[in-house]
């Protein structure tokens, strides 16, 4: 049974919100979207508070032309969501985070190893790649993320943050909160190294 | 903001600091030492946290004056900032040096770097184009146009130092561009942060 784009609507809202509650993300930093079809995707709005945002507030997107519908613009990052899009047919969600111990990884501008095999089963890889630094909301970060990504779930965005995917929303959460988990034991890894 | 409501601001800060806690404890401890929050009939009114905010009384939040302080020069310098936080914070204590742009969000809402006075007294300079600076004696002063701005300036200058400290055990935190930090906290100033009022 297919879902409606109201019914689609309320699960960005609501999945908005988690991110903040997770503490994924402060303020109006990060966005969450996920798939209507071929060629459309629902995605958070530009700047807006998430605990004050209404699912009619979210934004629907074509995934090839960036046009949207209505007069609330979408989050500045949807170029990246759209590109997983088209790049990966069986992706249901995208979200973006702020999360802590992945910005720490993310600011050294190194990759991930990931360290327990069920993590990696999660993350779909050995290693997380980061995408080299490039300003947010440009062509450059979107080609660099989506590479970076490859056949796994999740990449850093050097000195920025992450990109989690997932065959639905609560998937793309178990990424980040998994990827939260291996950047903690990969930073304890490198201090005992250290030590 | 009038002192009738700069005084209830104050009296709610638990119930504030509570809220905005809530999924964060990951991201370093923030406690608030006191709170400075300019008024409309002149000056401030200013309370610390000597009993604990839970337990503050409207006879303990004061009305400082025409006075030469900290806060009051703060005021008189920044025209925009009506709420003025120092704070001790867990990672942000433990810097000792100026933190350079290492974060996109850090460049975008604290300024270009996040400066180290040698002393309270010399806060001013060192916040200058800035949100949040951290001082020589553990403690930070975070600013903003409301006491959610303040706030959120502490939450992310927590991140900042967390990162900062953390990474020393990666190599350390490789800068982004000087230019580009000051690019983005300009793209935020001038846009982004307007969009909440504006993207509706």
């Amino acid at each position: 049974m297919s879902i409606s784009i109201e019914e689609i609507k309320q699960k960005v809202c609501a999945a908005g919100k988690q991110l903040l509650q997770e503490g994924l993300v402060a303020r109006t930093w990060g966005n969450v979207s996920m798939r209507v079809n071929d060629h459309q995707m629902v995605i958070t709005p530009s700047g807006r508070k998430y605990d004050e945002l209404n699912p009619e507030d979210m934004v629907l997107v074509d995934i090839y032309t960036l046009k949207f519908e209505g007069k609330i613009k979408p989050s500045s990052e949807l170029k990246l969501h759209c590109h997983v899009y088209k790049t990966r047919s069986h992706i249901q969600a995208v979200i973006h985070t702020h999360q802590m111990n992945a910005s720490i990884v993310a600011a050294a501008q190194m990759d991930v190893e990931v360290l327990l095999p069920e993590h990696q089963q999660i993350l779909g890889g050995k290693v997380i790649k980061a995408a080299p630094y490039a300003l947010p909301n440009t062509k450059k970060i979107t080609m660099a993320t989506e590479k970076a990504i490859e056949a796994s779930n999740a990449a850093l965005m050097s000195n920025h943050g992450v990109v989690c995917i997932g065959t639905d929303v609560e998937g793309a959460f178990n990424v980040a909160r998994t990827l939260e988990l291996a950047c903690e034991l990969f930073i304890a890894s490198r201090k005992k190294a250290t030590a | 903001m009038n002192k009738a409501k700069a005084i209830e601001t104050i009296l709610h800060l638990n119930a504030f600091l509570s809220h905005h806690q809530q999924g964060y404890s990951t991201w370093g401890k923030v406690e608030v030492l006191e709170i400075a929050i300019r008024v409309d009939e002149g000056g401030y009114m200013f309370a610390s946290n000597t009993t604990g905010w839970p337990s503050i009384k409207a006879e303990e939040i004061l009305h400082h004056k025409n006075e030469n302080s900290v806060y009051q020069n703060l005021f008189n310098t920044r025209k925009k900032t009506h709420v003025i936080l120092k704070t001790r914070q867990q990672f942000a204590s433990q810097v000792k040096e100026e933190i350079p742009p290492i974060l996109d969000d850090q460049a975008q809402l604290l300024g270009v770097s996040v400066r180290l006075a040698s002393a309270e007294q010399n806060i001013t300079k060192a916040l200058n184009n800035r949100f949040a600076a951290n001082v020589i004696n553990g403690t930070s002063f975070c600013i903003g146009n409301t006491l959610e701005d303040a706030y959120v300036a502490a939450q992310l200058l927590e991140k900042t130092s967390k990162v900062f400290v953390e990474a020393q055990a990666l190599g350390g935190a490789k800068p982004i561009n000087k230019i580009e930090a000051w690019f983005m906290q300009q793209y935020y100033l001038l846009k982004y942060s307007k969009e909440a009022e504006k993207n509706v």
